[in-house]
């Protein structure tokens, strides 16, 4: 670590040396926070790296290339984060019993605020940028040129009806849904349709006409699939991009969330969907109406695909987006919705069908993870209550490692929850981030304090991040059901945005305050 | 003016005699006097220099010049000052001698009554004790291993919460003993523990820092940074790390920041430690200083286990001593008091004593004089005299027997004879 912090040294430029020589005699604060060194290096990286992502140009073979290069930036985010934390606890302002003025709290928080916005920045924005451009040129190059051709020849055909509705899960052998089985499950529907028309005794011309159009359509439907099904990736793109693409309204966009019930050919699918941490093996997973499990990849092989292929017979259809979504019947998003959520979560009626679906494993240790994880927390907290007001009795603590358990699960439930609500990943990943981030910051904490004073300042840091963010997120998650507050829209966004400044305005320096009294406790 | 004149003509009459007291005198002179930063430079620089020129045997005819050109230069300014600024500086001494003069109960800045602490149900424990500490004095507390002298100085501190007892800090906070606003009282003491804690970047860095947080800023802050570091003889780490430096270097860099910002109470727990014994003497010697500072009189608490150090240069002592019993250790305060009244109504006089002639020698020796109380300490002999035999007869008796004495100390009235139960 020495050696690293002599090489930063040895890197920082002339300036920032200058411009510390005179911060640290003025204004130590700012000094301190090293918030000109964050400002400057983050900076700097987020620039190169954009340019770098800008300028690399996208070749089919190699498209995923200014991603991988924007990995680089998402390391030196995390190890300057590290850095700087490190840097934070050795220059314990709390420690030094300064002469603090009353702006000061709130200085020291938006200065935290800051560095923290400007490192996920530098960690982010790169990698997000780099898949989107990406995904943009997957879908327009490759993918769009497909479902676009399907669609013009798509659209000059005439309605048709009479399709019958898929069978459900239990009557479906697995078997028969390959993409072989599929096609010539398809051709005996035509075969049948062609019987069909036949007997409603249609002009022979239209009867010509429509069996061309039902063949063609066939091949249409069959190139489609093999061009979905040709690379895993570009399965999955094909799949976000009809979920995402152009939506722009509220009821598109729900269809994303959890839980969400999707009638398709009068069926009732639930879909499921865990927090999107790894980027590229999201866990969707849908239950049908016999309470059987689909990973989404089978919901999309057997559902949504079977029945785009049908409805390339439909005239209804106007867009793939479209195919998707036409059917789908959305609920209005009530707040309610977490407490059945809740519901299905401690009751787990699921956790006895774990082995149906890797899916569900996944989210499993995702339940488990944070049970531990609340927990720990419980137990910290059970030990600092009885620590601080003197109570040594057992029995005291264990109601405390109980009571606060739940309360923590809850709150796990809430972030969750709205982690969910929110989309891929975007603030729900930022709370879990922010959560492991403080409990990172009291794990140094607890590494540079002592003995009792080390769990003072952790009954601070639990209380001054777990609370603000339970709080936050309650708050938008009952708004967003109430005034139907999308918070993936740019309203949203920014309603998350100043909710979440002016809490931590409000409610950090008064906790910084708590902590200065706390450090000068005696033990 | 006057003042300054007198201790100007001090110093001077002290150059020619001993050297060392007249830079030592210059040094406190400038600090007191001087507002100019180069000339305190210079006087904390002849005293370093000093230092040096005594290690290589070198002639000080140079430094002597030097005085006497600091003390022409301070007063030279005074002269060449307008006339009001001169006549408000002599109106303000003669107000500051006035106080002096009349105050003759110096100022508490601590009192601590029934102070006691425990670990465990059945561990160490100290017993209730009641504490004074003053600005301008120094206090040391001396003790036994174990016997709880960190745990008196951290109660103080503000690091453990007493079992029992009233804290009062007068200057720093209104409280009734029992709920004190521990923010306000740390805002102004210095503690500076055994274990020093690292700090992140370099010497200079961290300094400025630590006055900067205390409200210092701008061009006082470089200046006060600036002149500690010389005054510690910082210069040579002032642009390395924590981790680059020895524990004797730590230790100053510690004091420098806890000194810097001039605390009213200042806490050093076993500060001597890791100091050599060269730094360890120009160490007291700035305590003792910034202890009776007329401008800023800090009041001093210091542990150690340099107990003939702490006696010279302490107004009080505290002695603590272990008693261990079946169920549990004791902590118990055996004398609280002015340093210079310990051993006034002693029954006997106690000397430390080391010589190259054999036990029975000396036994001899000491026996003809009627001197029976002797004992073996390993490296020295512990010798127990009647009154009527002080350090001065003892010499003579041992001259006069051709004993040939390596060390000798007179610990009547140390309290290093409660070590020995005396």
């Amino acid at each position: 670590m020495n050696k690293l912090f002599r090489l930063l040294a040895f890197l920082t430029p002339r300036f920032l040396t200058r411009i510390d020589g005179w911060l640290v005699t003025r204004h130590p604060l700012l000094w301190s926070s090293r918030f000109v060194h964050v400002v400057f290096y983050t900076l700097t990286t987020l620039l190169i790296f954009e340019l770098l992502i800008y300028f690399i140009p996208l070749v089919p073979t190699i498209v995923f290339v200014p991603l991988y290069i924007s990995y680089i930036s998402l390391v030196f985010g995390c190890v300057g984060l590290g850095i700087w934390l490190h840097s934070q606890s050795q220059y314990n302002i709390w420690r030094s019993f300064g002469k603090s003025t009353s702006s000061f709290p709130y200085r020291y928080t938006l200065t935290c605020i800051a560095s923290l916005v400007l490192f996920i920045a530098c960690a982010c924005l790169p990698c997000w940028n780099a898949a989107n451009r990406a995904y943009d040129y997957i879908f327009n190059e490759d993918i769009y040129r497909v479902v676009a051709a399907s669609s013009e020849r798509i659209d000059r055909f005439s309605p048709l009806n009479q399709l019958k509705a898929l069978p459900s899960k239990k009557e479906v052998d697995n078997a028969q849904f390959t993409s072989r089985n599929r096609i010539a499950r398809m051709e005996e529907e035509s075969d049948k349709l062609k019987d069909k028309l036949s007997d409603q005794n249609l002009l022979a011309e239209e009867r010509q006409q429509s069996i061309g159009r039902v063949r063609n359509l066939e091949r249409l439907s069959t190139e489609l699939t093999v061009a979905l099904r040709r690379e895993e990736p570009r399965f999955w793109i094909l799949y976000k991009q009809f979920f995402t693409a152009n939506i722009s309204d509220k009821e598109a966009n729900l269809a994303r969330t959890d839980n969400v019930p999707i009638l398709v050919n009068g069926h009732r699918y639930i879909e499921y969907e865990t927090a999107d941490y790894n980027y590229y093996e999201s866990a969707y997973y849908y239950r049908d109406e016999y309470g059987n499990f689909l990973q989404y990849r089978d919901f999309i092989n057997w559902v949504i695909l079977e029945n785009i292929a049908k409805r390339l017979f439909s005239s209804e259809f106007t867009s793939l987006v479209d195919v998707c979504h036409g059917k789908i019947e959305l609920k209005k998003n009530e707040p309610q919705r977490f407490f059945r959520t809740l519901t299905d979560l401690t009751s787990a009626p699921w956790l006895f069908n774990l082995s149906e679906t890797s899916a569900l494993d996944s989210e499993f240790v995702i339940i488990l993870v944070q049970i531990v994880f609340a927990s720990i927390l419980a137990l910290t907290l059970a030990a600092t209550l009885s620590s601080f007001f003197g109570i040594k009795a057992f029995f005291i603590n264990l109601i405390f490692v109980i009571l606060s358990t739940t309360a923590l699960i809850v709150m796990f439930a809430v972030i969750d929850q709205t982690s969910r609500h929110m989309g891929d990943d975007e603030i729900g990943l930022l709370a879990f981030g922010l959560v492991f981030f403080f409990a990172f910051i009291a794990l140094l904490t607890l590494y540079r304090a002592r003995k009792k004073r080390v769990i003072h300042g952790f009954l601070w840091l639990l209380s001054s991040v777990t609370l603000p963010l339970a709080f936050i997120f309650s708050l938008l998650l009952l708004l967003s059901g109430l005034f139907n507050i999308d918070p993936h829209e740019t309203g949203g966004l920014m309603f998350t945005t100043v909710a979440l400044l002016l809490c931590a305005m409000w409610y950090l320096p008064s906790q910084m305050r708590l902590l200065y009294r706390i450090y000068a406790l005696p033990r | 003016m006057e003042a300054l004149v007198t201790e100007a003509n001090e110093v001077r009459s002290f150059i020619n005699r001993d050297i060392h007291e007249a830079a030592n005198k210059l040094l406190k002179l400038t600090n007191e006097y001087s507002s100019d930063l180069q000339l305190k430079k210079r006087a904390l620089k002849v005293n370093w220099d000093l230092t040096r020129i005594e290690e290589e045997n070198q002639s000080s005819d140079h430094l002597q010049n030097e005085i006497q050109d600091i003390l022409n230069n301070i007063l030279g300014k005074l002269e060449t000052q307008p006339d009001d600024i001169t006549d408000y500086r002599t109106r303000f001494e003669a107000t500051r001698q006035f106080f002096i003069q009349h105050s003759h109960d110096k100022e508490k800045v601590f009192c601590g009554k029934g102070l006691s602490y425990q670990y465990g149900e059945n561990d160490f424990a100290l017993q209730p004790y009641d504490i004074d500490l003053y600005l301008g004095e120094i206090t040391a507390v001396v003790g036994e291993n174990s016997s709880g002298k960190s745990t008196l100085i951290k109660i103080i501190a503000g690091e453990h919460l007493a079992k029992s007892g009233e804290l009062h800090y007068p200057l720093f906070t209104q409280s009734n003993g029992k709920h004190i606003d521990w923010r306000d009282v740390k805002e102004n003491i210095a503690y500076i523990p055994q274990t020093l804690q690292p700090w992140a970047g370099k010497v200079k860095d961290y300094l400025h820092f630590s006055l900067a947080i205390k409200g210092i800023k701008g061009k006082q802050n470089v200046d006060e940074v600036e002149y500690i570091i010389h005054r510690l003889n910082l210069s040579e780490f002032q642009d390395k790390a924590c981790h680059e430096l020895s524990g004797g270097a730590c230790m100053r860099v510690e004091l420098a920041r806890a000194l810097i910002w001039k605390p009213k109470l200042l806490i050093l727990d076993e500060p001597l430690a890791n100091l050599d014994i060269n730094a360890q003497a120009i160490f007291l010697r700035d305590l003792e200083q910034l202890a009776s500072s007329h401008k800023n009189p800090v009041s001093v608490l210091i542990t150690s286990q340099h107990l003939f150090e702490m006696e010279n240069i302490s107004h009080r002592t505290i002695f603590l001593k272990k008693n261990t019993t079946e169920s549990a250790s004791i902590g118990e305060v055996t004398y609280n008091g002015l340093t210079q009244d310990f051993g006034k109504n002693r029954q006997c006089n106690t000397f430390e004593l080391s010589c190259k002639n054999s036990a029975e020698e000396l036994r001899a020796v000491l026996l003809r004089h009627q001197i029976n109380d002797f004992s073996n300490h390993g490296h020295y002999y512990l010798i127990k005299s009647g009154l009527n035999i002080d350090a001065r007869a003892l010499i003579k008796i041992l001259s006069e027997a051709n004993m040939e004495v390596s060390y000798f100390r007179d610990t009547s009235e140390s309290t290093r004879t409660l070590f020995e139960n005396i």
